[in-house]
């Protein structure tokens, strides 16, 4: 993180006027208290260190007492509320420490992160745009630009920040991983797996950049490199059933359906309440024309997802092949009702 | 034992010859199987009589020898296969049968055993065994074992050029029909069921538009007047109906006179508007189109069509265009044919009020073989139709061609396994949405001879929608908590120190209000000057690191009061409490002058020190009365003599500047006490546990003191 300017030793002020107080206690009491402060802000930096988040926001909080323009108690304690997840306090504490300093990078930062938590885009851009404004090299600032792009299905521009990015921060391992994503979003596979290879060679244990490179071969066809990448995120996160879920997709892909239901059996082992791995096995299972067991499988992600319009369409697929034809139509229409273009194709292809 | 065992072994190779060994039906052989033997014999007569009645050589399968000659096999067949019950060694009555089979509708899988058979028990058992075997492993789709055995065939095929040429079609369609076979077509084919299809031949269905009603051909015991096609040795062809109600097919009914009639009448096409409808009416051989029309419920005589499309050759199949002005059909007529029956196409004549001339299709769509059933879908130009030609994977196989828009035909396209097979596939028709079409078909599966199917088109694989999600974004993946905490005061706005207290008098200890000057003891000069709380004395000043702090505490009437801070800028933040006390002048009072800074190991003082000398001087020119004793201290390190020296000579240096400052030199004693009066004592010190704190102690007795001698 970056290190934040610090705002005027008040000593200096204090001791640059010639206080002369009626009544010296009262005239130096903010100086106690501010020393004061700071042990206690101390205390709470180091409660923050020792994961006791409710002591150092109750210190901090002393500290701001004690000091009612500190910045810095109220940017940690704000900080230590986004820790704690609870961004609308998170923000407001920012917003004090704002007022305090204008030019404060991490507390623009941190109040964006804020309000990109709190899905609130438009006020997040602002903060980060001030962040990199402030600090034209914030990096992380531009990362989350990025993000919002990214979010916003803006990836072009979502693509011009993560340049920034890893042009601030060259070892920027998530920057590169984000940045192929935009690119596969675009269709540019090519460059989505060049970016997706440098964020592993910055951190080869990335196990989600792994699967995204995975995924980036499957969109090339690749289908051999792809199972290898799953694999490699599967190693490096033993639970992955995302990743298990991807490599049965290239499996079936590939053509080799059995290999495809064992990793969507892995999948529902490891979280059997996805719906995708159900409805994927049920595609193995149609491919093998087992047409019962896909109609159970899709029986099953749709108990798990009663809106899930793939489950409906491939059940239909596989109930047409069972020969029957009315309960097909049933789920193609039901496809149909939840966007499917196919379902109604299917539909107005056979069900008249 | 090792004697009986060989024996063992002779005998049972003595029965495994025995049992491969071609066995003629010689009474010799089986004498004690006499009246068996007798009957055995008799079926084989009877069967090798038909069997024989034409050549075994090879004759083009569309000719007429052909089929009788199948129709013979036909009838020969089950004598042979009683024969063979008796003796099935037999390698000539296993190829007899093994032909026979080969022309049958539905058992030719049953060839291959005994085709099999005839060539183990005699490899030379006929010269055509290869050619037949060929057919049966085509038949069965074994196709590279059929290839296999066509190949070996070709040697003997090559001296006629017919039967070379059929040799090498079949392994064309054999190498068709593994790729038909590796790629199916996705359709469910349904047989039409029981109730349509029976033991005889039903084919050439045609269906209404709303496929509620359905026209077929069947060659079944019903036929008006019950007769049978000698030559086919099997009944005539009628037309039947079935009537879909509520959903199931009712039983067919014979469509009666005036359309059926002793001879073979067939389904060929309904017109679409469903009035009128065109049958093959056999005319004693010739084969000829007529047309019929419905009146009311019942069926108008059927009118032959005119010469433009029935001719003394054969025709048989048609199919009317949507808008009805346009008929194809099929004629084997030799005019302008491409070879044995093609399809042929008419246009309505709205002057003659007639069907106008008609054309071939060219030889895009006719070949030199066979082509046959021909439909026009509604849409006008897509034609569907049968062909022994083309890539056909075995017999007919049906074909589409769609009409380009310059009136030409597209390459004719194999509709594909399994709607073709290897066998005849004909006689094939498509519902308007083309979602489903209807055929005849030898199957093994079915009634009996060719039955009904109906297929229903798939179309291509819906393909699966398969779910998938990555984490895409390594933010959302794998959230980097945010830990930014300023820690920045840690070093910096802690480096302070605190020093704080309470003023008062050395006696009455009552607090004072006194003047705090703090200064800067290296630059020397004053940084601030504060004053402690008259009525508490409380008094509190921030000292930033990095600074030798001098702190003078003043009152009038009272002695000035030094204290020394050097705070170093790697100090951290502290808090200091030093209550001070005043002392007034009076005699006796001793102060220590904590500002006064020597040169280490010598008495010059450094320039630092000046301030607080010129307040003792400013002191003294206040008080021209007093004397004082200018004292220096040692700490206790370091030998006796040599602090007492040193001590000594540093009082001196301070003399010396006073009086250089104007200071009368008899108002001043210099003192070195040595290391005589230690504030701190070294047993005290020893009880420190830091070491700071030791050298703290040690500094404090390190001092400089004046004392007020007199007033």
């Amino acid at each position: 993180m970056k290190k934040i300017k610090l705002f005027i030793p008040f000593a200096f002020i204090l001791l640059s006027a010639n206080i002369i107080a009626q009544d010296v206690v009262v005239g130096d009491t903010s100086a106690l208290s501010e020393g004061k402060a700071m042990e206690i802000y101390n205390l709470g930096i180091n409660q923050v260190n020792s994961q006791n988040f409710n002591g150092a926001i109750e210190s901090f909080t002393q500290a701001i007492e004690l000091f009612p323009t500190f910045e810095k108690a109220y940017f940690n304690r704000g900080s230590v509320k986004f820790q704690l997840k609870d961004y609308n306090n998170a923000i407001l504490d920012f917003d004090k420490a704002v007022e305090i300093n204008t030019d404060s990078t991490n507390a623009h930062f941190l109040r964006g992160r804020s309000y990109y938590e709190l899905g609130n885009s438009e006020a997040a851009l602002k903060d980060f745009n001030r962040a990199t404004e402030i600090d034209p090299t914030h990096a992380d600032a531009y990362y989350y630009k990025g993000t919002i792009y990214f979010l916003d299905n803006k990836f072009k521009e979502a693509i011009a920040e993560y340049d920034n990015a890893i042009k601030n921060k060259p070892d920027y391992a998530y920057a590169f991983n984000d940045r192929g994503s935009a690119k596969k979003q675009l269709n540019d596979i090519k460059g989505a797996i060049k970016d997706y290879e440098k964020a592993l060679m910055v951190d080869g244990k990335l196990s989600f950049a792994h699967n995204n490179l995975g995924s980036a071969y499957r969109a090339n066809g690749e289908y051999e490199l792809a199972i290898k990448s799953y694999s490699k995120a599967i190693f490096l996160k033993e639970d992955y059933f995302i990743a298990y879920n991807n490599r049965g997709l290239a499996k079936l892909e590939k053509g080799d359906y059995k290999d495809a239901i064992k990793d969507f059996d892995e999948t529902i082992m490891l979280n059997p309440k996805y719906a995708y791995a159900f409805n994927n096995r049920a595609s193995a299972k149609y491919k093998l024309k087992d047409y019962e067991g896909a109609v159970a499988d899709c029986d099953k992600a749709i108990s798990l997802d009663k809106n899930y319009a793939a489950a409906y369409l491939n059940r239909g697929i596989a109930y047409e092949m069972l020969r029957k034809e009315d309960k097909a139509c049933e789920d193609w229409n039901k496809a149909a009702e939840l966007g499917l273009k196919n379902g109604k194709a299917f539909s107005q292809q056979i069900c008249n | 034992m090792k004697h009986i065992f060989i024996s063992l072994l002779v005998v049972i190779f003595t029965f495994s010859v025995k049992a491969q060994q071609d066995t003629p039906f010689d009474k010799k052989l089986f004498k004690e199987q006499k009246d068996a033997f007798k009957e055995a014999e008799n079926n084989l007569k009877i069967g090798e009589k038909s069997f024989n009645i034409m050549s075994p050589e090879f004759m083009d399968e569309n000719s007429n020898d052909y089929k009788i000659r199948a129709s013979y096999y036909k009838e020969a067949l089950p004598f042979l296969v009683k024969a063979n019950s008796f003796n099935p060694n037999n390698s000539q009555l296993n190829y007899k049968i093994g032909r026979s089979y080969l022309v049958s509708s539905v058992y030719k899988e049953e060839s291959v055993p005994h085709l099999e058979k005839a060539l183990k028990l005699d490899p030379n058992v006929a010269p055509d065994i290869h050619y037949h075997l060929g057919r049966a492993y085509h038949i069965t789709m074994d196709f590279d074992k059929a290839i296999a055995a066509f190949e070996k065939h070709k040697a003997v095929a090559a001296k006629n050029p017919a039967e070379l040429e059929d040799v090498v079609r079949r392994i064309d369609q054999c190498k068709t029909a593994k790729e038909l076979v590796a790629n199916p077509v996705r359709v469910f084919i349904d047989n039409f069921g029981g109730v349509v299809n029976s033991k005889y031949p039903e084919y050439g269905a045609i269906i209404n538009a709303d496929e509620s009603v359905m026209m077929f051909t069947s060659r079944r015991n019903t036929t008006t007047g019950g007769g049978i096609d000698l030559g086919l040795n099997e009944y005539f062809e009628d037309i039947y109906i079935t009537k879909k109600i509520n959903g199931r097919w009712s039983a067919p009914e014979n469509l009666g006179s005036p359309v059926n009639t002793n001879e073979h009448d067939a389904t060929v096409a309904v017109a679409p508007d469903a009035q009128s409808m065109i049958i093959y009416i056999d005319d004693k051989g010739d084969g000829n189109l007529y047309e019929t029309k419905l009146i009311g419920s019942s069926w108008s005589k059927p009118k032959k069509m005119n010469k433009n499309i029935n001719t003394k050759y054969h025709e048989s199949s048609a199919s009317y265009s949507s808008d009805g002005k346009t008929l194809y059909f099929v004629s084997n007529k030799p005019d302008g044919s491409f070879g044995n029956r093609d399809i042929y196409v008419t246009n309505w004549d709205e002057k003659l009020k007639d069907w106008g001339p008609a054309q071939n299709l060219g030889p895009t769509i006719n070949t030199k073989y066979h082509e046959e059933s021909v439909l026009i879908h509604p849409d006008g130009k897509t034609l569907y139709f049968s062909s022994q030609g083309h890539k056909s994977m075995g017999g007919y196989d049906i074909f589409v061609s769609e009409k380009q828009a310059n009136g030409s035909w597209s390459e004719p396209k194999n509709l594909g396994y399994p709607i073709n097979t290897v066998d005849d596939d004909v006689f094939f028709i498509i519902n308007s949405s083309g979602r489903r079409g209807y055929y005849s078909s030898f199957k093994s599966d079915g009634y009996g001879e060719k039955d009904i199917y109906m297929i229903t088109f798939l179309g291509p694989e819906k393909p699966m929608q398969i779910s998938s999600e990555d984490n895409l974004l390594a933010s959302i993946a794998k959230p980097v908590s945010e830990k930014v905490i300023e820690k920045a005061v840690n070093t910096d706005a802690k480096r302070i120190t605190i020093l704080k207290g309470v003023i008062s008098d050395e006696k009455t200890k009552l607090p004072l209000g006194a003047s705090i000057e703090l200064v800067d003891v290296e630059a020397n000069v004053t940084l601030a000057t504060f004053e402690s709380n008259e009525s508490t004395g409380k008094y509190l000043v921030s000292l930033p690191s990095g600074k030798n702090y001098g702190l003078i505490i003043r009152k009038e009437s009272y002695l000035f009061h030094s204290e020394n801070f050097n705070i170093p800028e790697s100090a951290a933040y502290q808090e200091v409490e030093k209550n001070i006390e005043l002392k007034k002048i009076d005699i006796g009072s001793i102060i220590v002058l904590k500002n006064i800074f020597y040169d280490y190991n010598k008495a010059t003082l450094r320039d630092a020190s000046k301030n607080e000398l010129d307040r003792l001087v400013k002191l003294l020119n206040e008080n021209p009365t007093i004397k004082i004793e200018l004292s220096a201290h040692t700490d206790s390190r370091g030998g006796d003599k040599y602090n007492e020296d040193l001590s000594q000579k540093r009082a001196q240096s301070c003399v010396d500047y006073l009086v250089k400052n104007g200071i009368a030199a008899d108002r001043l004693v210099s003192k070195g006490y040595g290391e005589s009066r230690l504030v701190i004592t070294d047993a005290e010190i020893a009880k420190l546990k830091f070491e700071e704190d030791k050298e703290a102690a040690h500094q404090e007795n390190r001092r400089t003191e004046f004392k007020i001698l007199s007033k």
